[in-house]
């Protein structure tokens, strides 16, 4: 291969690549999901995201709030510009059940506050699923914005069995989106899966 | 005619990336009523796959540690941690600049459509680099000593009108640059591959990069803000200069492949007349287009 060609081939690669790099997230979170079960089957999932330090610090200087000291004011004005700003990305939850998608129509029980320098967002997403008597069911959960501002990570995730811990058998994976590869590695979205049946 | 298919090929990969976002923790989206009538819908992200998460968790961990830090500097203020926050801040540049919005596009075009020596495509890049992030330390250190607040609210709040003037000004450049390669080819100037190496436009690099930076960087604009908020102003404007330096350094790669290419081309093309006359015109006039349709379709998407 002489060097036209490999110049060639640089720049292919280089745009190739630069181009399909949307990777330009401005806010991080960590994110714990808690998939919450009853007897009857799922009842949704607990979220805690905990936001970058950077931006965590930025958004309480928005707020008057640098000490760390949120009032109910300002969080009910978190919760509702969060709520107003999501709604049409299903705030960032990506649900599928058996396959289907899952729309949210909307959060429970949210609430906001610090934590080492870091802002934490805690809320309920209400996904009631019946386990089937007769096989498994299948929920996934990919926390995603689409508009790349925001990068979400699921850092943790658990099963609360806590109301009915006998009355079904509950999985919980770590799944891996399709792997693909691109010039700097392969890109592996993560997701969490909760499998269940009852016993 | 293979050089032309991965020609071509370039020229798609460069198309314009609407990847355009605005913070949903600060601002209220004022479309957000548009939403509740045209109902809830689930949007499935189709570049998901595309999303190389490495480069993410990348800036990711970099900030992380940026943050630990920028508070031992608190305590140390010129200790280790003040070396490595301005690594880190360079490092976090290179990386950065390789997403969307950095200049890499508008390089290539205008290389594309101009020859440039590697230097010019230097100089440029870190010229967009400079005034990107300077833009951004510009309007942080202005609100701080304004209103004595760094919220990324007000910032946000000048970054449209900051964009649209960026897209005006980028969509004239394109305009111009078209018109003197029509204007060119008509003359029949550029007959050889010599020709080719033509006057570069007087002030182009400075303008072109001027127009593309004044548009500020959120991601530098959040860590100056974060140094203000823990007190060490002093060491956020030093780090500006070294995310500025990281960022020209990836948007440099984009204008040296496209200079070289370009190079590249013109010289196998220009083993014949006609074979160069066709090579020249496309490859100039697509360089002018494509920074024509970016800006353009940009400023309009930010008008509406």
């Amino acid at each position: 291969m002489n060097i036209k060609r490999i110049t060639l081939l640089a720049a292919f690669l280089f745009c190739l690549f630069a181009d399909t790099a949307l990777s330009h997230p401005h806010v991080f979170i960590d994110a714990e999901l808690i998939f919450v079960f009853d007897g009857e089957g799922l009842v949704g999932i607990r979220e805690r995201w905990v936001f970058d330090e950077m931006f965590s610090q930025g958004l309480l200087s928005d707020f008057g709030a640098e000490d760390g000291t949120l009032t109910q004011e300002t969080v009910s004005l978190l919760r509702d510009i969060f709520y107003e700003n999501t709604e049409e990305y299903n705030y960032y939850n990506i649900i599928t059940i058996n396959g289907g998608e899952h729309i949210v129509e909307s959060l429970r029980d949210f609430s906001v506050y610090t934590e080492e320098y870091r802002i934490v967002y805690e809320f309920f997403v209400p996904c009631r699923v019946p386990a089937s008597p007769n096989g498994e069911t299948r929920v996934k959960v990919l926390l995603f914005d689409e508009t790349i501002y925001t990068y979400l990570l699921i850092a943790e995730y658990q099963a609360d069995t806590g109301r009915s811990p006998d009355a079904l058998v509950v999985d919980l994976s770590y799944e891996m989106h399709d792997e693909v590869s691109t010039p700097l590695g392969s890109v592996v979205p993560d997701s969490v899966v909760a499998t269940f049946r009852k016993k | 005619m293979k050089r032309f298919v991965i020609l071509f090929v370039l020229l798609c990969c460069l198309s314009p990336s609407l990847a355009a976002a605005q913070n949903p923790f600060v601002d209220r989206d004022p479309d957000a009523a548009e939403v509740e009538e045209s109902g809830k819908k689930i949007t499935p992200p189709p570049f998901l796959q595309k999303v190389p998460d490495r480069i993410v968790l990348w800036q990711k961990h970099l900030r992380e540690e940026m943050s630990t830090f920028g508070r031992e500097i608190q305590d140390h203020p010129f200790g280790s941690s003040f070396w490595l926050f301005l690594a880190l801040s360079f490092a976090y540049g290179v990386i950065h600049a390789v997403g969307p919005g950095h200049g890499k596009t508008v390089v290539a075009s205008y290389f594309l459509n101009r020859h440039g020596t590697v230097r010019d495509g230097i100089l440029m890049s870190f010229f967009i680099a400079l005034f990107h992030v300077g833009s951004a330390t510009v309007i942080i250190m202005g609100l701080y000593a304004i209103f004595q607040t760094t919220g990324m609210s007000s910032f946000e709040e000048a970054s449209p009108l900051l964009q649209r003037t960026s897209y005006a000004m980028l969509f004239l450049v394109g305009l111009f640059l078209f018109s003197k390669t029509v204007y060119e080819l008509v003359k029949g100037g550029a007959e050889t591959a010599d020709d080719a190496h033509d006057a570069p436009v007087k002030g182009g690099v400075v303008v072109t990069a001027l127009a593309t930076g004044i548009v500020p960087c959120p991601g530098a604009a959040i860590i100056l803000s974060f140094t203000i908020i823990i007190g060490i102003p002093g060491v956020g404007l030093v780090s500006m200069l070294m995310v500025a330096l990281g960022m020209g350094l990836t948007v440099s790669c984009a204008a040296i492949v496209t200079i070289l290419s370009r190079r590249a081309v013109f010289r196998v093309a220009g083993r014949s007349r006609g074979a160069f006359l066709w090579t020249y015109g496309v490859v100039s006039i697509a360089g002018s287009m494509l920074l024509m349709s970016l800006s353009g379709l940009l400023f309009l998407y930010y008008l509406g």
